[in-house]
């Protein structure tokens, strides 16, 4: 049987350890504003797109305001330690010379109108690359249920 | 006077680090093989409505071509998204751990 001091030993190196444990997070904790943020951008951005059977310059302002929108989002997520992921799912989805809603709103500049048929088949997939960032947020672990 | 039988305890120990892994892995498994089967399903379905749609007319060429990027552009989110969620989980194991070992020790504490 071990003694009091080498049983209070263990029991300190195994308090050590959990402390080591918990001090170093893999990934950001669920954030409120980053989740809300998502979802309504989600909504803006489907919105935005929906108007692309126009002349894109009738839309313009919209569509400035909507880029600003997201620019922000990235910066706020770019900010957060621990939040690489969710940083680069942003800029997929923002990004002007890429394949998402960023590269839709060139198209629809390059092009001044879209049609229907591309319109709806892209908002598809806009949108469900915007629930990925959302998800991944939902996902995440609250504060309150980290064991301190 | 407190007395704990240390090879019992790490005996114990040892047993819930093994059963809160399986638990853990087998979760997130689950999760990611769902995930990426519907995201096949997803595609495949997709990439026969554009055929048709091209074929028909309602899409050009330039329409499926960029259609084929943005699916591209979500199957990378998608993968982005698992790869955040592998690390949620990660963070998750080592607080049910911190939270096991702690029960464990104290359960073995007898005054």
């Amino acid at each position: 049987m071990l003694s009091y001091q080498s049983k209070r030993d263990v029991i300190l190196a195994l308090f050590s350890v959990m402390v080591l444990i918990t001090s170093c997070a893999t990934i950001s904790e669920f954030d409120q504003y980053s989740y809300t943020q998502a979802t309504s951008l989600k909504v803006d951005a489907l919105n935005v797109m929906s108007n692309a059977t126009d002349n894109f310059y009738l839309h313009q302002a919209d569509v400035a305001q909507i880029r600003t929108e997201l620019s922000k989002i990235y910066e706020y997520e770019k900010n957060k330690p621990k939040n690489e992921v969710t940083t680069k799912m942003w800029n997929i989805l923002i990004d002007s010379t890429g394949s998402s809603f960023g590269g839709f709103l060139t198209r629809w500049q390059k092009e001044t109108k879209l049609d229907t048929a591309f319109i709806n088949e892209s908002k598809i997939l806009v949108g469900a690359s915007f629930d990925q960032v959302s998800e991944l947020e939902s996902g995440k672990i609250k504060a309150s249920s980290i064991v301190n | 006077m407190s007395t704990i039988n240390i090879d019992q305890l790490i005996q114990a120990l040892e047993s819930g680090v093994d059963s809160l892994a399986k638990s853990t892995l087998n979760d997130y498994l689950s999760q990611a093989k769902t995930d990426g089967e519907n995201a096949i399903d997803d595609m495949k379905g997709n990439l026969q409505k554009w055929t048709l749609e091209l074929e028909s007319g309602v899409l050009t060429a330039d329409d499926l071509a960029f259609l084929l990027k943005e699916q591209s552009a979500l199957d990378e989110m998608t993968t982005l998204k698992q790869a955040g969620l592998a690390e949620v989980r990660v963070d998750q194991f080592k607080s049910d751990l911190i939270n096991m070992i702690t029960n464990t020790i104290f359960s073995f504490i007898k005054i």
